[in-house]
């Protein structure tokens, strides 16, 4: 495509060993990350893990401690934040209130001196590709969170810059306006081909909008991978915990049979775990298992192939189009299952049903005991 | 401004406040229209006689001139020195901020005599004399909180983040000052820059020290004067025409910004 904010230059970020301290406060610490270029990338993780410090060392509006920030092949550390021909859009937008939409749009070509005509067809192609054309004299007061936001988007896009920089710009919208834009910003960096980085402490938003996420924790990346790399094959209990619902027995490896582990829970309960090329531990070493609510199979005594704990159903929990089901397992741990509320197996368990809990091998994680 | 739900008693207590403000400020201006030659209010018979005396009078019309010259002056050197040190001290750390905060706004609390006092030693004793600059530098002085106060209101409820976003999209400092944080202090600007002119315009503590007949300002005069002979209606007029260029200014203000604007401070 080549409209006015279809020029792009696709860029790739690379951070390098990036160190940050606030007083008594390390809110980064050796964070290594590369984004390839055109990709969408967020950074995960809840309020003060460090992501938006993250950010903001990339626009350089934050100076590192210690690193490299690199951006299409350059070593930015001691660009100022005008020279690194960057986009950012806030979380509540940054509109400049004393403008109109049109010169919020046009603000980084005007400062940048282009020719009049040439800003004025391109702030016109942008507005169209946001859809406010008619919109360009109103202020943005007059303007809805929505529009806003995409005002603050096309004043970013504008300027073709090399790198989108996203902090939680869908984090004041309501819900149903949220998944509408999540579709629209997702359409438009594709459109664009513009490499960007967004903060969110949104895992649903970052499981939909993401090429790559970025968990991020006490200053620290936990992992990075794919959506559904980080939601199937977490790393870290806290990555388990962060994205999604996830269960968790505590236990120690106690025997190895050919492609899986077996683990006997501090409740006594003998479990299987799959072992994938990640590297079984050894016997007698202390280990998590992490299986999802909706990987876990219900059913009656005896019905179900081992391994199986037993456990009796504490709480059903109607949610339309599922039951979540409370259990507490017959060696005291306590676990959450999901059942899809489907037509072939209508919902039949009440509170204080006996059941017996099973899961495929293969849908249990192994995850190492950090707390022991 | 009056809603209709309010309670009649809240509207008699706000009439009855506004009439303690300005019934003393009508009577003063009110003898200006009278013919007679003694002050007597409501006048016996209307007349603009007495302003044409006042104006003619080269004592008030020169020190009517400096207070304007001295005022407008004294804004232009209080926005000067103030929308400076508003933004060091709203967006960079300096060692002991507070106190250096506390002492620009110092001047707000120090009686209006002991610095006129202070001020006239020090001119003295420092060789300076009674140039004109030492009560443009009086004023000033009295005048910088005023401006600091309003500018440091409005910047600090001004979001961090538009001037931030304003770099990222290019714009360099300069640029960000000139485009986004320039106009967006303006309402504060304004509203201390208008505090400032009336500080000067009307100071006598201070002035009555710091004058000599040559930089006298009309304030100042007009006390002399009632000191001298008595009220009479040529005070009166001249008093009147003080009134009148401050509403002027408001008014004036209130065109371009709206009064709301101004006194709500960084309500955009």
């Amino acid at each position: 495509m080549s409209t006015a904010v279809g020029r792009s230059k696709m860029a790739d970020v690379e951070l390098r060993a990036i160190a940050k301290r606030y007083g008594a406060v390390q809110a980064v610490a050796d964070l290594d990350l590369r984004v390839e270029p055109g990709q969408f990338v967020s950074l995960l993780g809840p309020s003060g893990c460090g992501k938006t410090t993250t950010l903001r060392i990339i626009a350089g509006l934050v100076r590192p401690d210690a690193g490299q920030v690199i951006i299409g092949g350059r070593v930015m550390n001691d660009v100022p934040v005008h020279h690194r021909g960057l986009g950012l859009v806030a979380q509540n937008y940054a509109l400049f209130p004393h403008m109109t939409v049109m010169e919020n749009v046009t603000f980084g070509l005007r400062m940048r001196n282009a020719a009049p005509a040439d800003i004025a067809r391109r702030a016109g192609e942008a507005l169209e590709m946001v859809r406010l054309t008619g919109l360009q004299d109103r202020y943005p007061r007059q303007l809805s969170g929505g529009q806003q936001q995409r005002v603050a988007l096309a004043r970013c896009l504008l300027v073709e810059p090399a790198v989108l920089l996203l902090d939680e710009p869908l984090g004041a919208l309501d819900k149903k306006l949220r998944e509408a834009m999540q579709v629209e910003l997702k359409s438009l960096q594709r459109q664009v081909g513009i490499t960007a980085i967004f903060v969110t402490h949104d895992q649903e938003e970052a499981l939909t909008l993401s090429d790559r996420i970025a968990v991020m924790h006490q200053g620290r990346i936990q992992q990075v991978g794919a959506p559904h790399d980080i939601y199937e094959r977490p790393r870290t209990r806290f990555v388990a915990e962060f994205i999604g619902v996830c269960n968790f027995l505590e236990g120690e490896v106690v025997g190895r049979q050919p492609g899986a582990v077996m683990i006997r829970t501090d409740g006594g309960a003998l479990v299987a775990v799959g072992a994938d090329a990640h590297g079984a531990p050894a016997e007698g070493v202390k280990v998590v298992v992490a299986v999802r609510p909706e990987k876990l199979v219900v059913g009656a005594p005896g019905t179900s192939h081992s391994p199986a704990l037993p456990a009796r159903v504490e709480a059903v929990v109607y949610v339309g189009t599922a039951v979540h089901y409370h259990l507490r397992a017959a060696t005291g741990e306590r676990l959450i299952a999901y059942r899809q509320n489907d037509a072939a197996a209508p919902v039949a368990l009440a509170p204080g049903a006996e059941v017996v809990v099973s899961w495929p091998a293969t849908a249990a994680r192994l995850l190492p005991d950090v707390s022991g | 401004m009056a809603r209709r739900d309010e309670p009649v008693i809240l509207r008699l207590y706000c009439a009855a406040v506004l009439a303690f403000l300005s019934l003393p400020i009508v009577v003063a201006v009110g003898v200006a229209f009278g013919s007679d030659k003694i002050a007597r209010f409501p006048p016996a018979a209307l007349s603009l006689r007495w302003f044409g005396v006042a104006l003619s009078n080269p004592t008030f019309v020169t020190a009517l001139g400096n207070s304007v010259v001295l005022a407008t002056l004294t804004t232009l050197l209080t926005i000067v020195i103030g929308l400076p040190a508003a933004m060091a001290l709203v967006r960079h750390r300096l060692p002991a901020q507070g106190a250096l905060e506390t002492f620009l706004l110092s001047p707000l609390s120090l009686p209006g005599v002991l610095f006129g006092v202070a001020m006239l030693f020090f001119l003295g004793a420092s060789g300076f004399g009674l140039a004109g600059w030492g009560i443009l530098a009086a004023h000033v002085v009295i005048a910088v909180p005023y401006v600091l106060r309003t500018t440091l209101a409005v910047y600090r409820g001004l979001d961090r983040g538009l001037e931030e976003t304003a770099g990222v999209l290019g714009a360099s400092p300069w640029q960000t000052f000139w485009h986004v944080t320039l106009p967006l202090l303006r309402p504060g600007l304004v509203a201390g820059g208008l505090f400032a002119f009336l500080t000067s315009f009307d100071n006598v503590p201070v002035s009555i020290f710091l004058t000599t007949a040559r930089t006298t300002t009309l304030p100042v005069t007009i006390m002399s004067y009632l000191v001298n002979q008595d009220f009479d209606p040529i005070v009166g007029a001249i008093s009147a025409v003080q009134v009148a260029l401050v509403l002027g200014l408001l008014v004036l203000l209130d065109r371009i910004y709206g009064i709301g604007q101004i006194t709500s401070l960084g309500g955009q």
